[in-house]
């Protein structure tokens, strides 16, 4: 290989970073509801990417299924669903920016703060790391947990059922 | 594992390039000259009557939500496609099971007339 597979990796990371923290920012920033949804679909894609790299390869399949799927559907069905009259002023009061700033100052320092203390587990190796984690699963729920995954369809009905008798009360 | 994904980041980088590509070429050479008539909104050639952001009914968030558990169902089943050749019968009887609870959701949606087009 042309490129080392560490390299390619570290440089997949930071891609994928910059993209989330874009999609964030613009999530913010965005003055339609509309585009900010799109700019969640950005973040949340990029963080799929990132749980390969864990080697967390069904997670990211879950993220990409339920909340680049579903959840955003939601988001944008709720969107369409709400009166299109509610126009976002320019920029809130000067207060509001500075108060805003200080919240999200602090929070970024408790995380810096958290982050740097927390004692990392860096030096084990990651147990599924080279292996796909989506067999491991599979064997798991058809074996030990079906009595959970059956349930977990009652669940999915209840919940079907549910939305469809309240949504049509009206 | 993460090597396999490879053609996955190929595809996501080629979609992307593909969709801006094309965007940045327009910007870059096309001539800009508005006026009147290129800067009105159409639809299907006829000028819109009234406001286009309109509220959609509240009736099609039925589709979102039968969509959302179906999408539920579909990650459930992932894995099992994923390694169904090692999983035998046995497997093939709990999905059967699983997807049959579901179809009865589905039919009470569509005698309920949740999935009408309206």
């Amino acid at each position: 290989m042309l490129i080392p597979e560490g390299a390619l990796i570290a440089v997949t990371f930071y891609v994928l970073g910059v993209l989330a923290i874009a999609g964030g920012v613009g999530l913010i920033l965005a003055r339609r509801i509309f585009h900010s949804a799109l700019f969640l679909v950005l973040t949340l894609v990029s963080v799929a990417g990132v749980f390969v790299i864990l080697g967390a390869d069904f997670l990211a399949a879950v993220q990409v299924l339920v909340y680049v799927g579903a959840i955003t559907v939601l988001l944008l069905f709720g969107i369409m669903l709400t009166p299109q009259t509610v126009q976002l002023p320019d920029i809130a009061s000067p207060g509001q920016a500075i108060s805003g700033a200080l919240v999200a100052a602090a929070l970024f320092v408790v995380t810096v703060a958290v982050v740097a203390t927390t004692a990392w587990p860096r030096a084990a190796p990651l147990p599924l790391a080279d292996q796909p984690t989506t067999n491991t699963i599979a064997f798991n729920l058809f074996n030990t947990y079906v009595l959970p995954f059956e349930i977990a369809s009652i669940l999915l009905l209840v919940a079907m059922i549910g939305a469809i008798v309240i949504a049509r009360e009206e | 594992m993460v090597a396999s994904f490879g053609p996955v980041a190929l595809a996501a980088v080629i979609a992307t390039v593909f969709g801006l590509l094309p965007l940045a070429i327009s910007a870059l050479l096309a001539p800009r000259r508005p006026n009147v008539v290129k800067n009105s909104p159409y639809e299907c050639g006829v000028e819109t009557i009234g406001p286009t952001n309109v509220q959609f009914k509240s009736h099609f968030y039925l589709y979102a939500l039968i969509f959302v558990i179906f999408d539920v169902e579909a990650l459930f089943l992932f894995p099992w496609a994923v390694t169904y050749t090692q999983l035998g019968l046995y497997a093939l009887i709990e999905v059967g099971i699983f997807i049959g609870l579901l179809l009865v959701g589905y039919a009470y949606a569509w005698r309920k007339g949740a999935l009408e087009w309206v």
